[in-house]
């Protein structure tokens, strides 16, 4: 049954045993999902590069299993968030010792100021800190919900649980989230909130 | 339930607006990269397989190499290399070293005979030599007379007693000839005269088991006739000492006892020797000998 996205349900037709076609069906349609969902959540060129990496070799690790998988590439984009966090917190590793960040890491956008740039890219540290915090699964559900905006049932499918399980790890990481992250929300939106 | 609803967009939207899809054209032409070699690579190892394979066999069965192979199978070849392997694996199998593990299993079973033997020992003399002052030597006697009787004698080097000690099931008495006096003890652990703390672990089979225990290892393994001799050194260093225990692998019993200091500097690590025990054990009557020689026409009474 096919979901929103028209993705198979059960992907009797993908698959695979041929690499070359298991490529073409599965990785290459959904590249640019997985490119810009490791960007999204790691927001530095070199360690989009190595979480790709990562998720590739993990894939290619997994690759029978991804073969049987109900939704092979819910699975995969999965692996690539998985492997974004990985990066996001071995970052903190490396960095933790140091006091201040490399200066690539913060790139001045076009059409801002310096200090809009800068300011952005506090929140976005900040932002990025609270996902590292929140336990893996609820970090994985939030991320597939609100970055990939992947429906629960496809959610559901590469996590292996229930919808309920998902909708559950979702509400709650929002509502850490939300507590660790009520300085930052938009003036506007916290006017509609009272 | 508005104000859950509320909290739960605003989260989302500060979420999707700063992580937000703007993935530099540059790293996408990069990862795009990494995907495409990626692919390449998850390609080739199939098809790399598939001709390899392919050259294999066709080298195999093609021109020289379906000779060799037609030559291989001919039973005139196969009957001599069976013959050659078999032999090789029976000369493997004497000549092949002792393994670590029956050496471990054959240590273990000694070691536990040679104890049962010694415990079941009825008695016992030893004569110890203990390096003294002055470059002189004590030399003992231990005696097991009886079970529960041992009997120590302490000796100069000019051949004089100066103590004897008495260890029965009641007390231990302790006699010096030098200064004509005579103590008493209850326990062996009370035996507080320096020069009889050498005999302590000797002074009973029971005392001697517990000695020996330890981990030992094989030192020398050697075969006199019928009787298999072998001397064991223990692993664990005493007090910066060495042990050795010599044997008797037809009686099980052991023969010598020796302690030297360790010596970094020398490759066996011993050094100068502080204790020297040789053992005499009292040999069992052949029981042929305990039957009367009843000559014809003898009688009895």
């Amino acid at each position: 049954m096919p979901d929103k996205q028209g993705w198979p349900g059960h992907p009797e037709e993908i698959f695979l045993k041929d690499e070359k076609l298991f490529f073409e069906q599965l990785i290459e349609p959904i590249e640019h999902q997985m490119m810009r969902s490791i960007w999204r959540i790691v927001r530095d060129p070199e360690m989009a590069k190595d979480a790709l990496q990562d998720s590739l070799a993990k894939i290619w690790k997994r690759l029978d299993r991804v073969r049987i998988h109900p939704n092979p590439r819910a699975l995969i984009l999965k692996i690539c968030l998985n492997a974004a966090i990985d990066s996001l917190r071995k970052r903190k590793r490396l960095h933790q010792h140091e006091k201040t960040e490399p200066l690539h890491r913060f790139p001045i956008q076009p059409n801002t100021t310096a200090y809009e740039s800068l300011e952005r890219k506090k929140t976005e540290a900040e932002i990025l800190e609270a996902i590292k915090r929140l336990p893996r699964r609820q970090a994985v559900a939030v991320l597939m919900r609100l970055i990939q905006d992947q429906p629960y049932a496809v959610i559901a499918q590469a996590m292996e649980c229930s919808e309920t399980t998902v909708r559950i790890h979702v509400s709650r990481g929002r509502a850490r989230l939300s507590q660790w992250l009520s300085h930052l929300k938009p003036a506007s939106l916290k006017e509609v909130s009272k | 339930m508005k104000k859950e609803n509320s909290g739960k967009f605003e989260i989302d939207d500060l979420l999707k607006q700063t992580l937000k899809d703007d993935l530099p054209p540059e790293l996408e032409s990069r990862m795009k990269k990494q995907l495409k070699l990626f692919r390449e690579k998850m390609e080739q190892p199939q098809q790399q397989l598939r001709e390899e394979t392919n050259g294999a066999l066709r080298r195999l069965f093609h021109g020289e190499g379906l000779k060799w192979m037609k030559w291989m199978f001919k039973k005139q070849v196969l009957a001599p290399a069976s013959i050659i392997m078999v032999v090789l694996g029976a000369v493997l199998q004497i000549t092949g070293p002792r393994s670590v593990l029956a050496e471990s299993i054959s240590l273990l079973k000694t070691s536990v005979i040679v104890s049962d033997r010694v415990s079941h020992a009825g008695s016992m003399e030893c004569s110890m030599q203990v390096p003294a002052e002055n470059g002189q030597h004590l030399k003992y006697t231990i005696q097991w007379l009886s079970p529960n009787l041992t009997r120590v004698q302490v000796k100069k080097q000019n051949q004089d007693i100066i103590k004897t000690m008495w260890i029965s099931e009641e007390e231990i008495t302790i006699v010096d000839h030098a200064t004509n006096t005579l103590r008493k003890a209850e326990k062996v652990k009370q035996i507080d005269d320096p020069e009889l703390q050498h005999t302590l672990g000797l002074l009973s089979p029971f005392d001697l088991v517990e000695r020996m225990d330890g981990k030992w290892r094989l030192k020398q393994y050697e075969q006199h006739g019928d009787c298999e001799w072998g001397i064991f050194t223990v692993a664990i260093a005493e007090e910066k000492t060495f042990l050795e225990l010599t044997v008797d692998l037809c009686t099980f019993l052991p023969t010598n006892f020796k302690k030297f200091l360790a010596d970094p500097k020398k490759e066996s690590g011993e050094g100068k020797i502080l204790m020297n025990v040789n053992f005499r054990w009292n040999t069992s009557i052949p029981p042929q000998l305990m039957l009367p020689k009843i000559t014809k026409g003898s009688s009895c009474g």
